[in-house]
């Protein structure tokens, strides 16, 4: 599971996320689906979890929102948004 | 067909979005968070280039030096200019103050091109350019070489600013050339540093 980079500062503005990488100095727009993405990236969501819930609010298909979030997380990973949060364990009695 | 999802590399579009951006940094020097910012005009030539980043520390308006360049807060957003003069005035206050030591400071920048300089008050600054980046190198501005290149500038500068005398003037606009050049010339090739 993935979750924001603390490091990143992060606004919205008329349903659009504006990002800051401030070690980098780079700095991102995100679309209004992206910004639903983002805001559920707190560790505690799968990519399935995230395009279940973009199917109950966008009319598409699970199939193709999996693969678009997919996509953006590649994309997240890649500038260094986003980092791996290990999935939770469950204790064996 | 376009992705649902998209990320795009900050594009200067919107004035409000650009507004965003320079609150978000503003406030990442505010929370103590050094960053790298990308130069947007050439106002600080030669030293800063358009498209070269430097690394901004954050500091008050009281850790700064004559010389160095401040980080500052301006209805605009965040603008890194040189300070040439720095002013302490000490309050007489008649009574006793608990708190502080009743005294301010001002800040006086001036961009390395222009002689159009301005007060700052201290509490607008909120960091200092101690890096440049462009390409593959990195420039230390913590160097000797660099601190006191910002030093004679911002002296030379403020002779500038201050003088009416028309010939003096132009010795002294001759001269802040002349520094500003030989300066940066010996910056970029005494102060390199493999990476910050």
């Amino acid at each position: 599971m993935l979750r924001r980079n603390m490091t990143i500062l992060w606004r919205e503005l008329d349903g659009e996320a504006v990002l800051l990488d401030p070690n980098a100095g780079c700095s991102y727009n995100l679309n209004a689906v992206g910004t639903v993405i983002w805001k559920m990236l707190d560790g505690t969501h799968t990519s399935g979890e995230i395009a279940s819930a973009i199917c109950e609010s966008y009319e598409v298909e699970y199939e193709q929102a999996l693969q678009d979030v997919e996509h953006l997380l590649a994309d997240m990973r890649t500038n260094n948004l986003v980092s791996e949060v290990a999935s939770p364990t469950h204790p064996v009695a | 067909m376009s992705r649902m999802g998209e990320i795009s590399a900050f594009q200067q579009r919107d004035s409000h979005a650009q507004s965003t951006i320079a609150d978000l940094f503003i406030e990442a020097l505010r929370q103590g968070q050094s960053l790298w910012f990308r130069v947007g005009s050439g106002s600080m030539l030669p030293l800063l280039k358009v498209d070269a980043q430097v690394y901004i520390e954050p500091a008050p308006g009281r850790a700064i030096r004559v010389g160095e360049i401040a980080a500052f807060e301006t209805p605009q957003g965040l603008m890194i200019h040189r300070i040439v003069r720095i002013e302490h005035t000490k309050r007489i206050q008649p009574t006793r103050q608990p708190q502080g030591d009743g005294s301010s400071v001002r800040l006086l920048q001036m961009p390395d091109v222009i002689v159009r300089p301005t007060w700052l008050d201290e509490h607008t600054v909120i960091g200092r350019v101690v890096a440049i980046r462009g390409g593959n190198r990195h420039i230390n501005l913590k160097h000797p070489i660099a601190q006191k290149y910002g030093r004679v500038t911002a002296y030379v500068r403020y002779r500038l600013y201050m003088t009416e005398n028309r010939l003096l003037k132009t010795v002294l606009r001759a001269c802040s050339r002349l520094a500003l050049n030989t300066g940066c010339w010996c910056i970029e090739r005494c102060c390199l540093i493999s990476e910050i």
